[in-house]
């Protein structure tokens, strides 16, 4: 291992209620095949959405030269993994999390996710609103109003399509280096 | 007694993995989490000597994705899922502070298990199994010389990748909290830096001032870079 041309990481945490597209989202974007830890589903309230559920984390990684790379990591929805979601934000930039525009249960889902993060982990964050596309979502308006009070950016996108995963990417962004400028 | 109960643990997982690799049962005794996993460990050793890595993420993603984990969280029958993950850190944190804390018990024999003690009192906490020949040589390596794992890494370039991974699986687990001992570079740092050393107590501590303006102006610098790389894919 070298000293000499140290790489700096930036990391980055896409989070949200299970089956909302966070595996997707990295998958995405990410210039590696994510490194997974899907497991079979145990509950039953997961097995009805998907077989596989994230049980740790995902990983991705995106390089911008040769000196700077970034992580993504995506978070496991259940709250019975909460704790690997403090741990995988320590020294986070930011946070995506993801809305499933389809299911009421998972919007409130994520609304106790990113309350559980605005009271351990104080980072900037965005909200994306996902599966807008399929013919169960509740629309992007009302998913908006459901996260009305978070008071912070609310988009749509779909995690399948790059350019929206972009989209995101530079929202953050763009929010986080005001916030530090 | 103690053993049978062991014995009884690893059937029961066994029926529910056919290819565990390895298996790890512990009694919900201790709590415990951890308190940095900000590293993590590449199933392809290529990227694992890129990055480097803190083996806690690995360990722990290990465990959860290929191991099947059995606990008694009931008082009748045996809870087998992945409920029990966060009891997985009570191996971490609590018991496997070096390897004196293991014991590799019928190596010679072919059956390749080992057992996690307790360090206090040396009650068993759980044991497990080697699959492959490498596992146990490596180990045995590892426990012999003392070197840390990245040595041991180092000295097998022409293993097959997944054989060494997993091979530094294992030994993640033996080998676990000789962490101080293992490179580490800090996700958002730049320099490397071993696990830290507490100081003694006769020794002054002096922690280097904050300068968060100049981290600020780092992380702002490092961020617009990623804004033009996004931009530009």
């Amino acid at each position: 291992m070298s000293t000499e041309n140290p790489i700096q990481y930036l990391k980055l945490v896409v989070s949200g209620s299970v089956n909302a597209g966070k595996t997707t989202f990295i998958r995405t974007i990410s210039e590696i095949e994510p490194i997974t830890t899907d497991e079979w589903a145990s509950e039953d309230s997961v097995k009805e959405k998907k077989s596989m559920t994230t049980v740790a984390l995902d990983y991705g990684r995106l390089t911008v030269d040769e000196g700077l790379v970034l992580n993504i990591y995506g978070t496991p929805g259940q709250k019975r993994f909460d704790f690997m979601w403090e741990i995988l934000s320590e020294k986070a930039f930011g946070i995506i999390f993801l809305a499933d525009s389809t299911n009421q249960e998972d919007i409130e889902s994520t609304k106790n996710i990113i309350h559980y993060f605005n009271s351990h982990i104080n980072l900037p964050y965005i909200i994306c609103v996902t599966k807008l596309d399929l013919k169960e979502t509740l629309g992007f308006e009302k998913v908006v109003s459901d996260f009305i009070d978070f008071n912070t950016t609310i988009i749509p996108i779909n995690t399948t399509v790059k350019e929206d995963v972009k989209s995101a990417l530079l929202t953050l962004l763009t929010e986080v280096i005001q916030n530090l400028e | 007694m103690r053993f049978e109960r062991f014995y009884q643990f690893n059937r029961i997982s066994e029926n529910f993995t056919s290819d565990t690799f390895l298996s790890v049962h512990l009694y919900p005794t201790y709590s415990g989490r951890f308190d940095d996993v900000s590293f993590f460990i590449s199933k392809n050793l290529a990227f694992f000597q890129k990055e480097e890595t803190n083996f806690k993420v690995a360990f722990y993603e290990y465990l959860v994705s290929n191991c099947s984990i059995g606990l008694s969280r009931q008082k009748q029958g045996f809870d087998i899922s992945y409920q029990t993950v966060i009891d997985i850190e009570t191996l971490v944190s609590n018991t496997c502070r070096s390897f004196n804390e293991f014991e590799v018990f019928n190596v010679l024999g072919g059956k390749k298990e080992f057992i996690i003690y307790q360090p206090e009192n040396r009650k068993s906490l759980g044991f497990g199994k080697f699959r492959t020949q490498t596992d146990v040589l490596i180990y045995s390596y590892c426990f012999r010389t003392k070197k840390n794992i990245t040595e041991i890494i180092r000295s097998l370039p022409d293993q097959d990748p997944l054989v060494i991974y997993r091979s530094v699986l294992v030994l993640c687990l033996l080998g676990f909290l000789k962490i101080a001992e293992i490179e580490t570079v800090p996700l958002n740092g730049n320099q490397i830096q071993t696990a830290p050393v507490l100081p003694e107590k006769t020794q002054p501590v002096s922690p280097k001032p904050a300068e968060p303006a100049k981290q600020d102006s780092q992380q702002v610098h490092a961020l617009k870079r990623l804004f033009t790389k996004i931009m530009s894919i």
